[in-house]
């Protein structure tokens, strides 16, 4: 119960002094509740013939929710950070080889649209994982170095 | 299932050359970081050089005021002494001025 306490406590300070975890505890939290896994079933996706997308859907979700419980550990946030972004970048190509795999590529408003916002979910994405594993780098060089 | 392949391909791709990207990154601060910690102990060592210089001349100047005070305090004995002596001349040459 005293760890539990401690624990929340500790996430309670982390969302209120620290720089880049407040942005990731509402931005994750809202990926979470848009989560698809949360809303559909594996069977619906395999009926569209796209069953491995839910799976691509639950690894978000374990993600995300990993990132909402390791919120105040730098060093483990840093790390599920870099998965996440591994993943959107694998989402992010696949959408792309997706687009210039077809025999007539016709690009409209809404793919430049949808490409854009997922080229920018990419670089927040990496800008973040880059941000946290800076401060992780830097921690340890000056925890190496004698004052 | 070719698309799948080059999606993957191309992840690994991405991926590995992150993680270069960022090991080289990381290389570059930690040679900064060596560089300025040789000029900081260069400095040290040249502060150090200093304070010892200046204790030196610190001891140094110790002892030249020494000396310079028992210069001046033998100076000033020689001055009376050739004071005295300076009226003693007098004295005889005046004697023997007489005595003539």
């Amino acid at each position: 119960m005293n760890r539990l306490h401690k624990y929340l406590d500790n996430i309670t300070r982390t969302l209120f002094y620290y720089d880049f975890q407040p942005l990731l505890f509402f931005w994750v939290l809202s990926d979470v509740f848009n989560n698809m896994v949360l809303w559909s079933t594996h069977s619906m996706w395999v009926e569209q013939g796209q069953g491995n997308t839910y799976f691509l859907y639950l690894a978000y979700l374990i993600l995300s929710l990993s990132m909402l419980i390791f919120l105040n550990n730098n060093k483990k946030l840093a790390n599920i950070v870099t998965l996440y972004l591994c993943l959107n970048l694998f989402s992010t190509i696949r959408y792309l080889v997706n687009i210039f795999s077809q025999e007539v590529i016709v690009f409209e408003v809404i793919d430049y649209k949808n490409l854009f916002i997922t080229l920018w979910y990419s670089t927040m994405w990496f800008w973040i994982a880059f941000k946290l594993k800076r401060e992780c780098f830097f921690n340890t060089l000056n925890e190496n170095c004698p004052k | 299932m070719n698309e799948n392949y080059t999606t993957i391909i191309i992840s690994v791709l991405t991926a590995l050359f992150g993680a270069g990207g960022w090991k080289f990154y990381q290389s570059l601060i930690i040679n900064k970081r060596e560089k300025e910690k040789d000029k900081k102990s260069e400095q040290t060592i040249f502060r150090d050089d200093l304070i010892l210089r200046v204790k030196k001349l610190e001891t140094d100047k110790e002892e030249c005021m020494a000396s310079l005070m028992n210069i001046s305090n033998k100076l000033a004995s020689l001055e009376t002494k050739v004071e005295f002596l300076e009226k003693d001349n007098k004295e005889l040459l005046i004697r023997i001025n007489y005595g003539k």
